[in-house]
């Protein structure tokens, strides 16, 4: 049964105030406060682009058919994309406050292929993101239980009961604020505006002003002020870093409903996003040092495609922020969700090779020293001993740091999943599963076969090039054989599933 | 010089192998930094066999093989005689019939002993 539509009436304008925020905004900047003149040309292409809008808006269509979405435009010639149900990974919605108004929403449909989503319905009405999610989810025939995996009844998503497994509320805002601290970044936009209209020259009057009175006061009152300009930057750092938790994560809820996860976040701009239970290709719990002081850990999953690291679009937002803060035994549950024979405390982790240790401290007497020695001998003729000491210690630092890095990795291989530990500041842990891995890689540096070790690489569809990954060094030679050996069968035994 | 110019090519030559099996396709190279890459049957989306001016002068080809994978996304592996490149193409996209007759399991080499990729596996 197909049904085709059109996108909701105001979609031209929003498009529009679109091309007008990146194409005119920085020429009416210029005409006010001065700048590069090509900044005013920019503002010609708005005129294309906005016709080419209004004739979108009359020649888009969609159409949801039984088993694929479509989507038809034409605009000099005429473009067709059919997306099957499949092969759909990501069905996610952005509603900012202004789409709000008109009861709109943008919504993104992502596939495997990576890159930008597949189809963005720019804008469609609320209640369409339920229908599109509603036959995309329950079109897509991946529903066939996997290994370790529980047979789930196979009723679609809109008739299951919602599961609420985690909602962020009150204190968690500021724990959050204070974990990602993105008031740095606030920071760092205020001051690019103030470079970009010459405040710094006007501030630079008031510091000569506030010298002068200070130079007038007792060294206490100096102390007093430098202690209340500190004060007051950590503050509005703090107070920066809590507003961004608050708005990005104002109301921020993770469900799963059938076999779906749902989250659903965001003060001002209100994102859901869907991420399908059997997509999840690989799970990373993160335990910061902040995390650590605040007993929470953040959990992201990866999914196949649709991550685009260029622009960090909302794309990504459900695989990212899956569970920014969980407390440490919600961890349990929620992996258990993710994945019933998910279970991360449960199994032994295994340490690297016990021959790792030894060739550490051969790494470090060997190399890191000859070459701490050399260059601290170089400095020592241009800066002194002070400088020839801070690059000792630093190389110390450096060799205590690797080798405190190398003795925290562990390993796990469970029948469904391998996983990795690493970090001394920021903990992670990596998990895998054997059904959904691709390729596996087993490399052998010169030094690794000296000792007759190997580094073990699983790469699997999502994430990116720098995604997470599970990477195995300095594992026995014949284990990393063995590991990868099982991996390789129970990857293809599994067969291929998105 | 001299090793670099003559012996490496010979030990990198000697050094890489492929084994194709049920399991699916191993691929080693590497004579100072060894790399094993073992690509599950089921994970190849599509393959090119490619040639150009010198590989058609020498009868070569290039097998590509494409994955989902990130890091292994694309897995090239050259030098391969241009008829073996295409039966193990063949081989590789066969998932739905049964195993042919002579087919070998993963850990032998699939090529007769005068095609350069039997070496060293």
């Amino acid at each position: 049964m197909s049904d085709t539509r059109r996108l909701h009436p105001t979609s031209p304008a929003f498009n529009i105030v679109r091309h007008a925020r990146s194409l005119l905004a920085p020429g009416i900047a210029v005409l006010f406060v001065g700048g590069e003149s090509w900044q005013l040309w920019l503002m010609l292409l708005f005129v294309p682009s906005a016709i080419f809008e209004i004739v979108r808006f009359f020649t888009f269509r969609y159409t949801l058919s039984d088993d694929q979405i479509v989507t038809s435009m034409a605009f000099i010639g005429r473009t067709e994309r059919s997306v099957r149900y499949g092969r759909i990974q990501n069905v996610e919605s952005v509603q900012s406050v202004f789409h709000r108004l008109f009861g709109v929403t943008e919504v993104c449909v992502e596939t495997g292929a990576g890159g930008k989503p597949e189809v963005v319905l720019r804008v469609v009405p609320v209640g369409e993101v339920e229908r599109i999610r509603e036959r995309v989810f329950a079109g897509s025939p991946a529903r066939t239980p996997g290994p370790g995996e529980q047979a789930d009844t196979d009723s679609p998503a809109a008739e299951a009961p919602s599961v609420e497994l985690l909602r962020l509320r009150g204190l968690d805002f500021v724990r959050l604020g204070m974990i990602t601290m993105r008031g740095l970044v606030l920071v760092a936009i205020v001051l690019g505006l103030a470079w970009e209209f010459k405040l710094f020259d006007k501030l630079a009057v008031a510091r000569d002003w506030v010298l002068h009175q200070l130079r007038a006061t007792s060294d206490l009152s100096v102390g007093l002020t430098a202690g209340a300009v500190v004060l007051l930057i950590a503050s509005a750092l703090i107070g920066g870093s809590v507003l961004w938790a608050l708005l990005r994560f104002g109301g921020f809820r993770l469900t799963r409903r059938g076999d779906d996860f749902r989250i659903e976040s965001g003060l001002l701009t209100r994102i859901g996003a869907t991420v399908p239970r059997r997509r999840i290709q690989l799970v990373r719990l993160t335990e910061s040092f902040q995390h650590r002081r605040f007993e929470r850990a953040a959990i992201s999953v990866e999914t196949a495609g649709g991550v685009d690291p260029e622009s960090g679009n909302e794309s990504s937002f459900g695989r990212q922020w899956f569970a920014p803060l969980v407390e440490l035994d919600r961890i349990p549950v929620i992996a258990k969700e993710i994945r019933p024979s998910l279970s991360l405390d449960a199994e032994p982790w295994h340490r690297l090779s016990p021959r790792a240790k030894r060739r550490m401290l051969r790494k470090s007497l060997l190399i890191v020293g000859p070459v701490t020695i050399a260059i601290a001998a170089a400095v020592f003729f241009v800066g002194g001993w002070w400088l020839a000491g801070l690059v000792v210690a630093g190389g110390v630092a450096s060799a205590l740091f690797d080798r405190r890095a190398r003795s925290m990795i562990r390993y796990q291989r469970s029948p469904d999943w391998i996983g990795c530990r690493t970090g001394v500041l920021t903990r992670q842990t990596s998990v895998a599963f054997l059904d959904r891995v691709q390729v596996v890689d087993i490399t052998e540096s010169p030094f690794d076969r000296r000792a007759r070790m190997a580094t073990l690489r699983i790469d699997t569809a999502g994430g990116g090039p720098m995604g997470p990954k599970v990477d195995l060094p300095m594992l026995d030679a014949a284990q990393a054989a063995e590991h990868a050996l099982a991996v390789a069968t129970a990857a293809e035994r599994g067969g291929f599933v998105w | 010089m001299f090793w670099g110019t003559l012996a490496y090519p010979k030990a990198a030559y000697r050094h890489a192998g492929i084994a194709l099996g049920d399991l699916g396709l191993e691929y080693r190279r590497g004579v100072w930094w060894r790399k094993t890459t073992i690509i599950p049957r089921s994970r190849v989306q599509h393959t090119d066999v490619s040639q150009g001016p010198v590989m058609r002068r020498f009868g070569l080809g290039k097998l590509v093989i494409h994955t989902a994978g990130t890091r292994n996304a694309v897995v090239e592996i050259p030098g391969l005689a241009l008829d073996e490149a295409q039966r193990i193409r063949d081989r590789l996209l066969d998932r739905v019939h049964p195993p042919r007759e002579g087919d070998q399991p993963a850990e032998t080499p699939p090529a007769p002993p005068d095609a350069p990729e039997a070496d060293g596996v």
